[in-house]
């Protein structure tokens, strides 16, 4: 294993760790997983608080009343205060080694706890860092840069989580959720970063020169005016997202609302119009698709429907002169053939003394050969590319009419919608929530919603326009600007620069759908392992980043699955990000299992660790999650395995 | 993969960039953006520069 890992996180006078305590924690060959096993409150989450605490100097698992009131403890053990006087202050730390066999970075962070008359009082102090340069450990300046080259603020969550709370990330608002994940975890951000930097240059050295004169500088004026004027088009585009994906979230709010109606029949048509939402989408990707598919069908097909008649009347020819001999050709190849062998033309000419003639007549032999086999070729490939014009064309008509059906349905889902819609603005119940005002605000937000997508339409177009103009007038002012040797040179370098974006951009478009691609596999192969049911399901992660779990009748189950599956989701995602991952950290989770029931226990720690092995994974479990099944799954892969033992407010952590 | 590493995945996108200075000039803003990826508004106009002339100037 070459990722970095956890070798040893040190506590000392951490919460309820009392005097120093070392956790070995350096994993070898297949054996890639640590467990900590401890009863609730025993100091489970305060080892993963202990990391974050350390390197980001915050605490983030807190667990008040499950881990027995994690407030009511100050940073510094509790029974080493009990030892000091009014204003004494006592420190502690924790200290974390990583490397990939061997220690290659310690990191450090202290924190004082002072008694006061009115009780305890914490501050953290900074992170440090020792280095190991060759033999030697030094002290680092900036352990910020490091940390944050190893595992950067914004993407440790990912690497360290709490597996109980893991449901919500698939809770209401999550495709941004996973599209951050994503795009955090995958380095896209040093592309975005490149391209942004590189158009910084190129505006800074087009600045240059714009000190151009004549013709040069007006067209250099008018491409500028129209990049601006495209710029002002892409900031509305941008207000407009952004104004629909605040009115999508108030239509959410609104039918939470409804859902919640006291009256049964409301809530029953909410329910059907969630239901009628997503066959909605589902039949207009379904159409998108089938459109898409008959798209390229008539690409390939139009050639040969075109050319039909040609095709056809060839084919006729062809056994035409096959009927009247005529095909393959009257000169036969094996008559050439023994004038050859004869050594003797038929023109009466000795090849044997002739090479040219005997040159001439072995390339002739050839010639007819190619011909008679395209000829025979031509015979079969014919019916064939007629047959195959044919099936397209038959497939093209199936489209259609798969497309007008789906078409039809969804129009009466629409008319359904609209009279759900209608009935809810009449109702009138005085005592459950204004059913008929909250319709009418949706139907109004959902009209505002119908023209803002309009208006990006509109802007798209314009912005496509002026694009071309661009292209058209930078291509114009290069061609003048050229024309004067002084200017080559930083023309050269505004071509170079702008290669190099075009370069990174298309990368950026390759890797974005590579890596939506990667992930929605493994994500689609991780929940059907892992979930405990025994139907199939089909994990789909949309361009929008939105995730969908068809069941075996094609219905999109997101919206209604249990916390325990939207856990296993999760996990399958967190899973499917360490594929795409640009970091190689290591992994701890609190509570992996802690929402999951007895069978899928069993298969989460057995498909788990064979996901992530090449990663070092701890996992911070109670003793009802590490029952004597999953110990018997993990067994093989595991470290390194602790028991939190919990006296009297002071943890201990026992080798087992 | 090394912890300062780009992401392999990307890496293995530029590699099959023809021109070498251009491969050359992108894995090294590149490996510029990985090192400030700590810093929301790093620097960088000195380094692009001088890796922009480094690079623009192949054999024509």
């Amino acid at each position: 294993m070459t990722n970095l890992q956890f070798l040893s996180i040190t506590l000392n006078d951490y919460r309820q760790y009392k005097g120093e305590q070392k956790i070995d924690l350096q994993i070898r060959n297949d054996r890639h997983i640590n467990v900590i096993e401890g009863q609730n409150g025993a100091g489970k989450s305060n080892i993963l608080n202990s990391i974050t605490l350390c390197f980001y100097g915050t605490e983030e698992h807190l667990k008040d009343e499950k881990e027995g009131g994690l407030e009511t403890f100050p940073l510094v053990n509790r029974d080493r205060l009990e030892e000091l006087d009014e204003d004494e202050t006592a420190k502690g730390y924790v200290e974390i080694e990583l490397g990939e066999n061997e220690p290659e970075y310690v990191f450090k962070r202290e924190f004082t706890t002072v008694k006061t008359s009115s009780g305890f009082s914490s501050t953290i102090g900074d992170l440090r860092l020792q280095r190991r340069v060759n033999r030697d450990w030094k002290p680092v300046d900036n352990p910020h840069t490091y940390l944050n080259e190893i595992l950067p603020t914004r993407v440790h969550e990912y690497f360290l989580f709490d597996g109980e709370r893991l449901h919500e990330f698939f809770e209401e608002g999550y495709p941004e959720r996973v599209q951050t994940a994503i795009l955090d975890v995958s380095h896209i951000e040093l592309l975005n970063r490149s391209l942004d930097h590189l158009e910084k240059m190129d505006t800074e050295i087009g600045r240059k020169a714009s000190n151009f004169e004549g013709e040069a500088k007006r067209l250099k004026n008018q491409l500028d005016e129209k990049k601006q004027e495209r710029e002002q088009k892409k900031e509305r585009k941008q207000e407009l997202e952004a104004n629909i994906a605040e009115a999508e979230s108030k239509i959410t709010g609104i039918d939470n609302k409804l859902r919640d109606s006291s009256d049964a029949a409301v809530r029953e048509k909410q329910e059907r119009r969630k239901y009628l939402n997503d066959r909605l989408d589902q039949l207009e990707d379904e159409i998108d698709n089938l459109k898409e598919e008959t798209t390229e069908e008539m690409v390939q097909a139009a050639p040969i429907i075109y050319n039909l008649k040609a095709l056809e009347y060839t084919h006729e020819q062809f056994a035409e002169l096959a009927q009247t001999g005529q095909l393959p050709p009257k000169i036969q190849d094996w008559f050439v053939q023994e004038l050859l062998e004869k050594g003797e033309c038929i023109c009466g000419a000795n090849l044997d003394s002739d090479e040219k003639k005997r040159q001439h007549l072995a390339e002739l032999e050839q010639e007819m050969s190619l011909v008679m086999q395209e000829n025979l070729e031509g015979k079969a490939e014919i019916p064939r590319i007629i047959d195959d014009g044919q099936d397209s064309l038959r497939r093209i008509i199936e489209n259609r009419r798969k497309i007008s059906e789906r078409q039809t349905e969804l129009d009466n889902v629409d008319v359904e919608l609209r009279d759900i819609s209608n009935e809810l603005k009449n109702y009138d119940l005085p005592e459950d929530v204004d059913v008929s005002s909250l319709e009418s605000q949706r139907s109004e937000i959902e009209d505002r919603i119908t023209e803002m997508s309009q208006e990006i339409g509109r802007v798209d177009q314009q912005i496509e326009t002026l694009t071309e103009k661009i292209d058209d007038l930078d291509e114009e002012w290069r061609d003048e600007a050229a024309k004067e040797d002084k200017h080559r040179r930083l023309m050269k370098k505004l071509d170079f620069v702008e290669e190099a974006s075009e370069e990174i951009s298309e990368i950026k478009q390759t890797i974005l759908a590579q890596i939506r691609e990667n992930t929605e596999e493994n994500m689609n192969q991780y929940f059907n392992d892992l979930i405990w049911k025994d139907e199939d399901y089909t994990v789909e992660l949309g361009e929008n980043y939105t995730v969908s779990v068809y069941g075996k009748h094609g219905d999109n189950k997101i919206g209604s699955l249990s916390a325990g599956e939207k856990q296993v989701l999760a996990l399958s995602f967190m899973s499917a990000l360490t594929k795409i991952s640009g970091f190689n950290a290591p992994i701890v989770i609190d509570t992996p299992l802690g929402r999951i029931s007895s069978k899928p226990k069993k298969r989460i720690a057995q498909n788990l660790p064979t996901y992530l092995k090449d990663t070092q994974i701890t996992f911070l479990m109670t003793d009802e999650e590490y029952t004597d099944d999953v110990r018997a799954r993990l067994q093989n892969s595991v470290a390194n395995e602790y028991q939190l033992e919990y006296l009297n407010e002071v943890t201990e952590v026992k080798k087992v | 993969m090394n912890k300062s590493d780009v992401n392999s995945l990307i890496l293995e996108h530029v590699d099959k960039i023809e021109n070498d200075n251009k491969r050359q000039f992108i894995n090294e803003i590149l490996t510029f953006e990985r090192s400030k990826m700590d810093r929301e508004q790093p620097h960088f106009k000195d380094e692009y520069d001088e890796l922009i002339e480094k690079y623009m100037s192949d054999p024509e």
